[in-house]
């Protein structure tokens, strides 16, 4: 097929399913809910580790776990979720929560939405092991 | 000079078409699969890419294949019946290439990708590799071309194994007919080989004909629910950190300190999941973790 056909049928192709996706309301990320819910999305990921404590960050688009082998954060992929253990990860905070650098390649940044300066401080502490 | 068309080009509006009929059949019935903005978009980007990756990097294949055609043994020709005949003997060989795809972390580095998403719908058909030609895979194909089969018929049949193979990516087709689903690579088949379900590792590897896997022991029929994605899923939706994200992956492993060369080789080209202080898990250790959890599983198809 000639470039010139070929180019604005995949260009208009990707736009046009993408923006009826969006249209149809399948943009909207995964709510996280509650504790059984993170559970069983954590042991998906890790099915060995122990679940200790589970708090849910504002929104229900991130959550903190408490793990047998440290801290880990579960964030919302689109209508999934992806699962990291923080580790030595630099967590910082911004105007809206806190921002974790976790050195991994195919999940760079998650951002955590919390408004209460009492919880991000209990967050940062609990996720840094300060 | 001998000219097929580029099927996998031309099959383009007829992928865009099939794509919006499985949106609309999902949406209204309101079963049959799922789709993401974010995901779906990050799958057709990465078939664009693989696109614009085959014209940039496709003469590396082809100067291959023109090379080794210098020392056939026949010239096969291009009749309808050497046609068919590649066509099959090509989905013999694309089993093959599949599963050193997911058995060898140089090869899988570059597959990896197809299996990137959490859903499974037509679009992740489209999410393909952009690195496939640093696989150095069409080695696979030398024994053919020796043959006799024309480069150029060789990357014909290839194309219209990659276009048949689209038609599997959804959840919306249940079971096809018996004598299909015995000898054909069908959704229900192909849902299996990306369930991240510890039976469902490193099986059901065909492209056109499931015969292969029947004939060489990994064959898993659809059984338990599959969960789609990786054993570890990534999160990002960026294109250029989903078509890399392992290569990466390889080149940390391999450049760590404290290691044998042997360590450093086995980063390469062992089954991924392999490391050299065994704190990762590869496909055979998570199924023999699962039946340890599970020991009602033992003896089921997949373990």
């Amino acid at each position: 097929m000639p470039l010139h056909l070929l180019l604005p049928i995949v260009v208009l192709g990707i736009l046009g399913v993408a923006l009826l996706l969006h249209l149809l309301g399948k943009s909207e990320r995964i709510e996280i809910v509650d504790v059984d819910q993170v559970r069983d999305l954590w042991h998906h990921q890790y099915p060995n580790a122990m679940v200790l404590a589970v708090e849910i960050a504002d929104g229900g688009h991130q959550a903190m776990v408490q793990t047998s082998d440290g801290p880990g954060v579960v964030w919302a992929m689109g209508a999934d979720v992806a699962c990291r253990l923080v580790g030595d990860a630099g967590v910082s905070e911004h105007s809206k929560g806190l921002k974790i650098r976790l050195g991994d390649y195919s999940a760079p940044i998650v951002r955590i939405k919390l408004s209460d300066p009492k919880t991000r401080q209990h967050w940062l502490a609990t996720l840094t092991g300060a | 000079m001998i000219d097929f068309p580029d099927v996998v080009q031309l099959a383009v509006p007829l992928f865009v078409v099939a794509i919006l009929l499985e949106l609309a059949w999902i949406t209204i019935k309101k079963r049959g699969g799922r789709y993401e903005t974010r995901d779906a978009l990050t799958s057709l980007a990465m078939g664009a890419g693989n696109v614009v990756a085959g014209l940039l990097l496709g003469f590396v294949a082809y100067g291959f294949y023109t090379f080794v055609w210098q020392f056939r043994i026949f010239d096969l020709g291009t009749s309808v019946g050497v046609i068919f005949l590649c066509f099959i003997l090509d989905d013999l060989r694309y089993y093959w290439v599949h599963r050193f795809g997911h058995r060898i972390r140089w090869v899988w580095a570059s597959h990896v990708t197809h299996h990137s998403s959490q859903h499974y719908n037509l679009t992740t058909a489209l999410r393909q590799t952009w690195t496939g030609t640093f696989t150095l895979k069409m080695i696979v194909s030398v024994p053919l071309i020796l043959l006799g089969f024309h480069p150029a018929l060789m990357i014909f049949v290839a194309g219209l194994n990659l276009v048949y193979q689209f038609w599997i990516h959804t959840e919306a087709i249940d079971k096809m007919p018996r004598w299909f689903e015995a000898v054909m690579n069908t959704p229900s088949h192909h849902r299996v080989h990306h369930g991240r379900n510890p039976r469902y590792l490193d099986v059901n590897y065909a492209g056109v004909l499931i015969i292969w896997d029947k004939m060489f022991g990994t064959f898993v029929a659809e059984e338990e629910k599959v969960e789609y994605g990786l054993v570890f899923n990534i999160g990002t939706f960026n294109p250029l950190r989903v078509a890399t994200h392992e290569w990466v992956g390889i080149f940390k492993d391999v450049f760590q300190r404290g290691i044998t060369m042997r360590d450093r080789l086995m980063y390469m080209v062992a089954p991924p999941g392999w490391s050299h202080d065994g704190s990762r898990d590869t496909a055979k250790k998570i199924k023999a973790d699962h039946l340890g959890r599970h020991p009602e599983d033992m003896g089921k198809s997949g373990f």
